[in-house]
């Protein structure tokens, strides 16, 4: 896949990565509505930029990149995106959250209340199984940049998902 | 978990990330998805289609232009030969002189009678496609609404849409309703001749409907499109209050991109 890349098998590859886009849209958005538009956005700005794709990275780097473009405008056009009602801290504990809200939302609602950068990191390196390399061309950043996100990501993640977590317990010092 | 797991000393939070579970997308969203990258796809292809004609018109602009000045030279050296003194050679080939300096004439008002028949051959092909009176089509929307609205949408999309746009004022009720049908076309093309024409027809009761559209999530781009190429005041207003306090900027611009596309 390279330079000869024609518009046919462009659009191809588009439509195949088209539920990847979505899937990361939702995680960086939060919200169904809002992803579907963000990745219309994207699909607007992929069509108009498509020669601009080299090869260089994998074509999904490179359509990532364009939907966390169009994600970012967004927000910084001033866009509040509805996050799920879930409460920060329930009075009763862990145990009666859990038993009203799944675990896994309380989760998501964490991840979707990190820093963009953060965010952006955590979510394509968790659950998008990038390498940090991969994530670094996908935020047009430095490896550096993305292992400190990724750093402080996490640890805001376990501060605010304590409650979920076993004690802590002495962890190996790196 | 790439880059930051260790295998020897496995990490809760890991697991814990997980489980986490993410909004499921829209019913349809996919294929709303799909159906939408497929008309940018398609708009695309003949958007450069579109340029390869103008290129290629531009050229033929010029080619016709240079043999019209060579005529006009031609014409200028033929006087000139007319008054010199006669040449003993030019006058014993007079046919030789002729050819040459009547071919290029001939061949410019050739060139210039041609490009003009075809000018006139497709202003009057479009123009036999879309003659079409107000009076007609208010006719035919009166006595069939789904022909006539059909027929409106080809103007539309032609971009002379101004007789339906007068005939749909006229005669709205029904014909109104078919068009906000329409907006949940299967073509993207129809679906945005739809909107135009709605957004030209405008008024109160069809901004209103728009309105609940867009507030609904129901074909959001297309109401949105319709209400960006209206006039009214009511729709500004509306779309003043989208940017303000829903914040769909990035959905108007890429509508706007869309309606320009097309």
């Amino acid at each position: 896949m390279g330079w000869d890349l024609d518009r046919a098998s462009f659009d191809r590859l588009v439509l195949e990565h088209l539920d990847a886009c979505q899937r990361l849209a939702v995680r960086l958005t939060g919200d169904p509505e809002s992803a579907e538009d963000v990745v219309q956005d994207a699909m607007v700005r992929a069509a108009r930029g498509w020669k601009t794709f080299r090869g260089e990275a994998r074509f999904q780097t490179w359509l990532f990149r364009i939907v966390i473009n169009a994600w970012r405008d967004r927000k910084t056009s001033g866009h509040a995106e509805p996050l799920p009602e879930i409460e920060d801290h329930c009075p009763n504990g862990p145990i009666d959250q859990l038993a009203g809200k799944e675990i896994g939302q309380v989760v998501a609602h964490a991840v979707s209340q990190l820093p963009p950068r953060q965010r952006e990191v955590i979510i394509l390196i968790v659950y998008e199984q990038m390498t940090i390399c991969e994530a670094a061309a996908a935020l047009e950043v430095s490896e550096g940049n993305v292992r400190t996100n990724l750093h402080y990501g996490r640890e805001r993640l376990r501060e605010k998902l304590r409650a979920f977590l076993p004690e802590e317990q002495p962890r190996e010092r790196q | 978990m790439n880059g930051s797991k260790r295998p020897d000393n496995p990490d809760p939070l890991d697991d814990l990330l997980n489980a986490a579970r993410w909004p499921a997308m829209l019913p349809d969203a996919t294929l709303r998805l799909r159906r939408e990258w497929q008309a940018i796809s398609r708009n695309r292809s003949s958007s450069q289609t579109k340029w390869l004609q103008a290129a290629a018109m531009i050229l033929i602009g010029f080619g016709v232009w240079f043999v019209v000045i060579k005529q006009r030279s031609a014409g200028v050296a033929q006087q000139r030969i007319v008054s010199m003194p006669p040449n003993p050679i030019i006058q014993n080939k007079p046919d030789i002189v002729a050819v040459r300096l009547a071919n290029p004439a001939e061949l410019a008002w050739a060139l210039t009678a041609m490009s003009r028949q075809e000018i006139a051959g497709q202003s009057h092909g479009k123009s036999a496609s879309v003659q079409k009176s107000p009076e007609t089509l208010q006719a035919l929307l009166q006595r069939d609404p789904t022909t006539g609205v059909q027929e409106c949408l080809k103007l539309a999309e032609l971009k002379h849409e101004e007789p339906a746009v007068s005939a749909l004022k006229n005669v709205r009720g029904v014909a109104i309703e078919k068009l906000f049908a329409r907006l949940d076309d299967p073509r993207i093309e129809t679906r945005l001749a739809a909107a135009r024409l709605l957004g030209k027809v405008d008024g109160p009761r069809v901004t209103e409907q728009l309105a609940r559209m867009v507030a609904a999530n129901q074909n959001r781009r297309e109401a949105l499109a319709a209400l960006l190429q209206s006039d009214g005041v009511e729709a500004k207003a509306f779309l003043e209050q989208v940017q303000e306090k829903h914040g769909l900027e990035s959905v108007l611009r890429s509508v706007t991109v869309q309606i320009k596309a097309f």
